[in-house]
């Protein structure tokens, strides 16, 4: 197929101008109306966007005591681990001094408890309480100046 | 330059220098310097819109949705083609967009010869013939044809207008060129054979 046009428009366009057009004395009118409106649109649409964010941050915030608990819990079961391996030490240094150091069946009892809870993958929320009463239950043996009823996690 | 002689731009009038001081006054949301744009460049874009169209319902659409686009777009225009030629630029894909989303509506697109006349009558006689044949292209053919011969536009541009390969382009207007050449004579025959009674 021969595809080049060679003179062929010259011959049908030459002295034959095509028209020009006259567009509508309202088109523009109308286009400044549908130009307003996009803009308003648009500026609701933000305005969802930002009362979207705010939600969202607000919905973040009623959430955050959460987290916060959750540290909390992280950072009270630390200092609960840290006082029971500081009691343990104290009970330690004062059996090396005891000849006859036995086994409290209520510290036993609770060391079985947590072993079960961190094997059943517990939560903090669970686990506290425990090692909560193992440094109350090892405090009330030192401060006995028990030996007999103590037994390491 | 055009099939005419005359440089395309001026043909359509797309090549109107604007003036930088409304183009900055429109970047900042000038509505006045809107309207200068329009007033400049309004025609053009409705003319190039109708004569590949000639629907003017859908021309004006076509003005429309460009004029909005450049509004949108003013801010980020660099200015490292004519303003002008990015308005016709624009206006020709808006327009090709017109046809591609009417394509169910053209079981013939792909033919080149509409056997009716356009709807649009011309607005100045001595354009009838012309315009009167092309309106006898599909809108396709007619795009083509228009936006090659008297726009300036290339067939690798055109190709990348359309979604469709150089070939395409190039077929389409070499078959609705040698349409329109033979119809001249035919309807110069008519002329006569009234003119005689």
């Amino acid at each position: 197929m021969n595809t080049d046009p060679g003179p062929r428009p010259a011959a049908w366009a030459i002295g034959m101008r095509l028209p020009e057009f006259e567009p509508d004395p309202a088109l523009w009118p109308r286009i400044q109306v549908a130009r307003h409106r996009q803009v308003v649109r648009r500026r609701w649409r933000h305005a969802g966007g930002l009362f979207a964010l705010v939600a969202a941050l607000g919905l973040s915030f009623t959430m955050l005591p959460q987290g916060e608990s959750v540290d909390s819990a992280g950072e009270e079961m630390a200092k609960l681990q840290q006082r029971s391996s500081t009691l343990e030490r104290d009970w330690l240094a004062s059996m090396a001094e005891s000849t006859s150091a036995r086994v409290d069946p209520r510290l036993e009892l609770i060391d079985h408890n947590l072993q079960q809870a961190y094997d059943d993958m517990a939560s903090p929320s669970e686990l506290i309480p425990l090692w909560r009463k193992r440094s109350q239950a090892m405090q009330e043996v030192i401060d006995r100046g028990s030996v007999r009823s103590i037994t390491r996690i | 330059m055009g099939a005419d002689g005359l440089p395309n731009d001026i043909a359509s009038g797309f090549a109107q220098i604007l003036d930088p001081e409304i183009l900055s006054r429109a970047r900042r949301g000038d509505r006045k310097a809107h309207d200068a744009i329009y007033q400049r460049y309004g025609r053009a874009c409705y003319t190039l819109a109708m004569r590949i169209l000639g629907q003017p319902a859908a021309a004006e659409d076509v003005v429309q949705e460009v004029f909005l686009r450049v509004l949108d777009r003013l801010a980020g225009f660099r200015g490292d083609a004519p303003f002008g030629a990015w308005l016709k630029r624009m206006t020709a894909n808006a327009t090709i967009d017109v046809l591609r989303s009417a394509r169910h509506l053209q079981p013939l697109e792909d033919e080149v010869w509409l056997d009716s006349l356009g709807h649009s009558q011309p607005a100045v006689e001595q354009s009838v013939d012309a315009w009167s044949l092309l309106m006898r292209l599909t809108p396709r053919a007619r795009a083509v044809v228009l936006l090659h011969e008297l726009e300036g536009y290339t067939h690798l541009e055109l190709a990348q207008m359309f979604g469709q390969s150089e070939s395409y382009s190039k077929s389409l207007l070499a078959r609705s060129l040698q349409k329109l050449q033979d119809a001249r004579p035919g309807r110069d025959a008519a002329v006569e054979v009234e003119n005689e009674h």
